[in-house]
């Protein structure tokens, strides 16, 4: 029983990871459109994947700029 | 009969009056597709999208110039004009996201993008590299009849790799100018307004007939580099990858 809950659980988690990363490619290519640099679209991208992930990250988006 | 004249006339007129003097100067200006907001979506998209359309905001109000000085021209960002938002927070990355110089010959062909990215490079092309479908599509700028045309060019993308990238322009032939932002241009009149991804550059004012003088400086300040080389420099992440980027 314990495993089958702990298989769900890893489970969800991969879910919330192909989520996260689905979404973060997706933001990757909004950001580049926009002419963003490849440092500041990968900047913008961890903290976002961060955040999506479930991490608290205050205000992480004023260390990609400036 | 007579207008029909007059109206040969008025177009000779203006075409004599932009090819006698060879020096101006176009103003551009962007408009950035603004990010639609989903109550919907996660918190965490909520908050990026949000960020993104203010930092829009300061993309949208920088002023660009395509200097030309007979056969060449200079398209750069104007770092001296700004509409008071040099203090908001994330001016500085957008300003750098427009720091390339791009230098066309159309005598030549020669294109040369000055960038800086893990140094300061003279990347190489030519206008040979670009060809445009010309459409029947039409509309009215500004009071000028413009027709689309379409071209693909080899572009490089963090997340797409190599690919063909879609860029449509506007073009006027009353205003035969071959030119228009950053490199575009060998249209059979000035580029009114170009679509570049989410961004549409626009022409904000015109001087063909500047009173000061117009100078071209050819970029001349960096590793010289083809744009087939350069574009393959350029990292991809993948799924197999994404944890070398993202997330560690």
């Amino acid at each position: 029983m314990i495993s089958l809950m702990t298989f769900g659980l890893s489970n969800l988690n991969l879910d919330i990871g192909d989520y996260c990363r689905d979404e973060t490619f997706s933001l990757m290519d909004v950001a580049l459109d926009q002419g963003f640099s490849v440092e500041e679209t990968t900047c913008i991208a961890n903290v976002f994947y961060a955040e999506c992930e479930g991490y608290d990250i205050g205000n992480s988006y004023a260390d990609c700029l400036d | 009969m007579k207008s029909v004249c007059f109206l040969f006339f008025i177009f000779f007129a203006s075409s004599s009056i932009v090819s006698a003097q060879n020096d101006g100067r176009i103003v551009y200006r962007i408009s950035t597709e603004r990010l639609s907001i989903d109550d919907n979506e996660s918190q965490a998209k909520q908050k990026v999208y949000k960020l993104l359309n203010s930092l829009s905001r300061i993309r949208d109000s920088l002023y660009f110039h395509l200097d030309y000085s007979n056969s060449e021209s200079l398209f750069y960002l104007n770092k001296n004009k700004n509409i008071g938002m040099s203090n908001e927070k994330g001016y500085n990355s957008v300003v750098r996201s427009f720091n390339t110089v791009y230098y066309v010959n159309n005598e030549t062909g020669n294109i040369i993008e000055q960038t800086i990215s893990d140094g300061n490079y003279l990347v190489t092309s030519s206008t040979d590299e670009m060809n445009w479908d010309t459409t029947k599509e039409k509309k009215i700028i500004d009071g000028y009849l413009c027709f689309k045309a379409i071209t693909n060019i080899k572009a490089q993308s963090l997340t797409k790799g190599e690919y063909l990238k879609k860029i449509e322009a506007w073009y006027c032939p009353s205003l035969p100018l071959n030119i228009g932002p950053k490199m575009y241009g060998n249209l059979p009149g000035l580029i009114m307004e170009l679509i570049d991804g989410k961004l549409t550059y626009y022409v904000d004012s015109m001087d063909l007939n500047p009173k000061f003088k117009i100078q071209i400086d050819k970029p001349n300040n960096g590793k010289k580099i083809s744009k087939k080389d350069y574009l393959s420099r350029q990292p991809k992440i993948t799924k197999d990858n994404f944890e070398e980027y993202i997330g560690n």
